[in-house]
């Protein structure tokens, strides 16, 4: 985390990050109003003494909309640091982007084709993306890698893997 | 127009013979490949060791092995209706427990008793009032004599709102006419702990499950909520001797997917049964305090439909059904 | 004393026996590797191995049993402070400091010290279990709801003290895991509350929840800077902490095993909040608070040795009561039943020998755990030198395998990478996940205690302060959020120093 930017109290900030703290706290916010939305629909427990199950969401609903705020506000408060210095080497959005959506691919093509035939693609995937691009190597890893996860979880310790529904 | 509804029907006809006669043909071998017995639960509880126990007795019975897969959540619901929704073809099969009955009542379940194939019940357990040893009240009598005169204090403790044993304490309650204060915990033992803690007054758990601070002398049994005794303990009344109409049991035993195929069914009810009278599974069974209880297929549907109907009513009287 | 001659005579009939000292090691060494690995924690590894035991002879089946229940936890700590990828939850607390030892090129002493810390503390709390078994069974009683009410929310406080660099950001981090933990279903009436109809669903997906924000997140972000050969060149370094780096962090140990050892012995509380526990209160003594969070080693130590210390605690309920704490000894009272040992207390009654045997092949258990450790560290550094390239898909392959095995469910791998994504942006712009994972262990504690104690005092609060645990409990949870305020109050923004090379020797009490 100390990679992150925001760092050192009263230091500036940048009008990127700026703008992602303040859309941060608009979402949680969101998310916050929505749950006090669907719990007051909870209906009471037949107990008594019972606070019922809607007590507790709003509660934390509530803390978390005054927390954004009060983020929000000393976020507009802080100066903009305009000059501030940009990083040395911008990091790879796409490659992350690619990365997530590689992922999900993977879990989709795991309910199918169960875990070895998505896992071999993923990972020789994954290292490509991270620039290793040996044609040779990044499979061969990729089905020792595999292969050693499927003995360890499968054969080893007998945790199911997932089969795939193509072959149940 | 006829023709068109001629050519319709035929293909249906075809296809129905034609699964039927796949499903024949799959029966004659059936097993050809391991069976995948799902529980609802966690490994190492209750139901999960009769499970296991039940595997490696029915291994002995079948050309192909079980396997145990835990699939928990939801209190039951996430495993049970992963059986529901299994192919049935009998790789997939299932521990079906009393929550089967239950589930659907409290509109948490997409699966009803229909659903399901009963192939055999294994164990079952009836639900008991237990006390502190270190309470003056001695008996049953003296117990609900207590909670009649003072409705709505006596703590009673249980697995859970809308668990086997919150509904056992619930139907005491409606039978007598005397308010109890339920307090759900999560799972039988943290009820026992607070019971013997002296936080709470009763408990309405199975007997196997405070076998051992009984036998400590630590807890008291009052009576059991079955129509015999149990063998462990003799001298425990049960509530019909007490002239109370109330007997509830959990229970746990294999069933499958309702379209599974009978010839299937068949052969798992034979398996089913040489597995359950296996000593080596009685043995276990007695070893955890569990009371062996093997009832056949139609035995076993009878018991889950007259269960269906009971918890549907008493969850409606005591305000549980959505 | 009665115990020394028993425990004298256990060991003597555990030397006649080579087959369970062999067994107990096969079990300590599988256990480190589950506990190692992402998702598969303590419980499932002994659940696992319960089968297998079933044909061995009571010693040997127990003994593999404890052996994986031993080394599980302490497991947890390679990866978390190695990769920062916690593999049990009670690591999550060992991967703040842990992780930040590690980049800056201290792995070694970082993982010796959990090693040596986990195996202190574990050692300590077998020793309490077998001296003070009696004595401490009735504080596990004494517990009720109101209890555990206090109890979560004291660990709530600790929020306050792991939130970082920016306070604020902490508390909506853990306030949006409170809210998180309210999904599923209700625990006094059963309602599914924000389920969106997915049984998957009714209980909050906290492993995989956990993983996510750690071990995907921190894979994703590896992806940021695309090079083959490994960003984290650091070399493992010494692995014996130095006697003055050690020196420091007895106090601490010795601290946080305590803690540990009560904490196991309470039903429902069991290692995660013992680490987090230990935690907060190290931080709290110490000189140097402010280097907590940036790599401080004491840090490692109290979570490490928290955490263990919780085993021989949760083990002392269980054998002396028949209660088991938490789902590990939930699965260990299952195996003791089937071997005809009935835990309760009749056990040290009737199996005195049995369990003193036992009890000395626990304290085997944690001796071999602690060569087995030392042994494995130069192996397990090696991962270090691993191009990211590779290490990257390893770990996220894995954390979907471990996700998957915790229930067999897809569902939750899909909840792990959505986890992994929402940690990558927290990590971004500075929001820290341990308040996360802490909610979630103590948000449906707190809510279900509360709501319980209610039922139980019929609806009057007075438990709040005339029950004296939960005084204690609660004036201990005050005391966590005002000491941070007022020191932040009188350092007013002072800057903070470069983190210390050896750890700061703590207070004491």
């Amino acid at each position: 985390m100390s990679n992150a930017p925001l760092q050192g109290g009263d230091a500036g900030l940048r009008p990127r990050d700026r703008l992602a703290t303040l859309v941060i706290c608009a979402l949680v916010i969101a998310v916050a109003v929505a749950a006090i939305v669907t719990a007051q629909d909870f209906p009471a427990t037949m107990l008594a003494t019972d606070v019922g199950p809607a007590r507790f969401p709003i509660v934390y609903a509530v803390a978390l909309i005054v927390l954004c705020c009060i983020l929000a506000i000393q976020t507009l408060r802080k100066p903009i640091d305009v000059s501030g210095d940009p990083p040395a080497t911008s990091p790879s959005h796409g490659a992350v982007a690619i990365g997530m959506a590689a992922a999900v691919a993977c879990l989709v093509a795991m309910t199918h084709v169960g875990f070895a035939l998505a896992t071999l693609p993923f990972v020789a995937g994954v290292m490509w993306l991270m620039g290793q691009r040996s044609p040779i190597w990044n499979p061969v890893l990729a089905v020792v890698i595999t292969g050693l996860i499927h003995v360890t979880f499968s054969t080893a310790l007998g945790v199911p893997l997932p089969v795939g529904s193509l072959f149940e | 127009m006829s023709a068109y509804r001629f050519v319709t029907r035929v293909c249906a006809g075809a296809l129905v013979s034609a699964g039927l006669w796949a499903g024949a043909a799959q029966a004659a071998e059936y097993p050809t490949k391991q069976i995948e017995l799902i529980v609802p639960y966690a490994a190492g509880g209750g139901t999960d060791l009769v499970a296991r126990a039940f595997a490696d007795a029915a291994n002995r019975h079948l050309p192909k092995a079980i396997g145990v897969v835990n699939k928990t959540g939801g209190g039951g619901a996430v495993g049970l209706s992963e059986i529901m929704a299994a192919r049935p073809d009998g790789y997939k099969i299932g521990m079906g427990t009393v929550e089967i009955t239950m589930l659907p009542h409290l509109g948490v379940a997409r699966f009803s008793v229909g659903d399901f194939t009963p192939i055999a019940r294994l164990n079952a357990e009836p639900a008991a009032i237990t006390v502190n040893a270190d309470s003056p009240i001695k008996t049953i009598d003296e117990f609900l004599a207590n909670a009649k005169a003072n409705p709505g204090t006596v703590r009673v403790g249980n697995s859970g709102t809308g668990a086997i044993w919150h509904l056992a304490a619930e139907a005491l309650g409606e039978q007598t006419g005397i308010k109890f204060n339920h307090i759900p915990y999560d799972g039988a033992n943290p009820a026992v702990t607070a019971l013997l803690g002296g936080h709470i007054e009763a408990v309405g758990v199975s007997p196997a499950e405070v076998f051992s601070q009984v036998a400590a002398g630590k807890l008291r049994i009052l009576a059991v909520m079955a129509d015999e005794r149990s063998k462990t303990f003799p001298d425990v009344p049960t509530l019909k001797e007490k002239g109370i109409d109330v007997s509830i049991a959990t229970w746990r035993g294999i069933v499958v997917p309702k379209r599974t195929p009978e010839p299937i069914v068949a052969a798992l009810r034979e398996a089913s049964r040489d597995a359950a009278n296996e000593q080596s599974f009685k043995d276990q069974l007695a070893k955890m305090n569990l009371t062996h209880a093997y009832a056949d297929g139609p035995e076993f549907k009878a018991v889950m439909e007259k269960d269906d109907a009971f918890f549907k009513t008493l969850m409606t009287q005591v305000g549980l059904a959505k | 004393m009665h115990e020394i001659d028993l425990l004298l005579n256990g060991a003597r009939t555990l030397i006649d026996q080579p087959m369970a000292l062999l067994l107990a090691l096969i079990g300590v060494a599988l256990g480190i590797v589950i506990g190692a690995l992402p998702g598969l924690t303590a419980t499932m590894g002994v659940a696992i191995l319960l089968p297998f035991t079933f044909g061995m002879d009571p010693l040997s089946g127990l003994l593999m049993i404890s052996g994986v229940f031993f080394g599980g936890i302490y497991g947890g700590s390679i990866p978390a402070i190695l990769l920062k990828i916690p593999g049990t939850p009670a690591a999550a607390a060992t991967a703040i400091d842990g992780y930040e030892l590690t980049k800056q090129g201290k792995a070694g002493i970082a993982l010796g010290t959990a090693t040596l810390s986990s195996f202190l503390g574990g050692l300590l709390s077998v020793i309490v279990l077998i001296f003070m078994a009696r004595i401490l069974a009735g504080f596990a009683l004494e517990f009720s709801a109101s209890e555990s009410f206090a109890l979560a929310v004291f660990g709530l406080t600790i929020i306050a003290s792991i939130s970082g660099a920016s306070p604020i950001k902490g508390l909506i981090a853990g306030f949006a895991g409170l809210l998180l933990a309210t999904v599923g279903l209700d625990p006094m009436g059963g309602f599914p509350r924000f389920t969106a109809g997915y049984t998957e669903l009714f209980t909050v997906p906290f492993i995989p929840v956990m993983i996510g924000l750690f071990a995907a997140a921190e894979a994703f972000k590896s992806m940021e800077e695309p090079e083959v050969r490994g960003a984290l060149k650091t070399a493992l370094g010494r692995i014996i902490p130095p006697w003055s780096a050690f020196r420091g962090v007895i106090v601490t140990i010795l601290r946080s095993s305590g803690l540990g050892i009560l904490i196991g012995i309470i039903p429902g509380a069991g290692a995660d909040i013992a680490a987090y526990v230990a935690y907060n209160e190290t931080k709290r003594f110490s000189k140097a608070p402010q280097n907590f969070g940036k790599g401080e080693l004491s840090a490692v130590a109290a979570c490490e040795s928290g955490a263990n210390g919780c085993t021989g605690g949760a083990l002392l309920t269980m054998l002396t009561l028949g209660i088991p704490g938490d789902a590990v000894t939930a699965v260990m009272l299952g195996a003791l039943t089937l071997q005809g040992l009935q835990p309760g207390p009749l056990l040290f009654q009737d199996h005195a020998d049995l369990v003193f045997t036992l009890f000395a092949g626990m304290i085997f258990c944690y001796v071999a755990m602690l060569f087995m450790g030392f042994a494995s560290l130069r192996f397990m550094g090696r991962i270090l030198q691993m191009p990211k390239s590779v290490l990257t898909p390893v770990i996220l392959a894995l954390c979907i395998v471990g996700t998957y095995a915790i229930n067999n469910s897809m569902f939750d791998i899909g909840i792990m990478l959505a986890a992994g994504v929402v940690g990558y942006f927290m990590q971004k712009w500075d929001f820290p996940a341990s308040p996360v994972v802490l909610a979630l262990i103590m948000g449906p504690m707190a809510e279900a205690s509360l709501r319980r104690a209610l039922s139980l005092s019929n609806g009057s609060y007075d438990f709040l302060y005339t029950r004296p645990i939960t005084v204690v409990l609660l004036s201990a949870a005050a005391l966590s959020l005002l000491v941070p305020l007022l020191r932040g109050l009188r350092k007013s923004g002072g800057g903070t120093a470069e983190p210390p090379l050896n750890a700061t020797p703590g207070r004491g009490h």
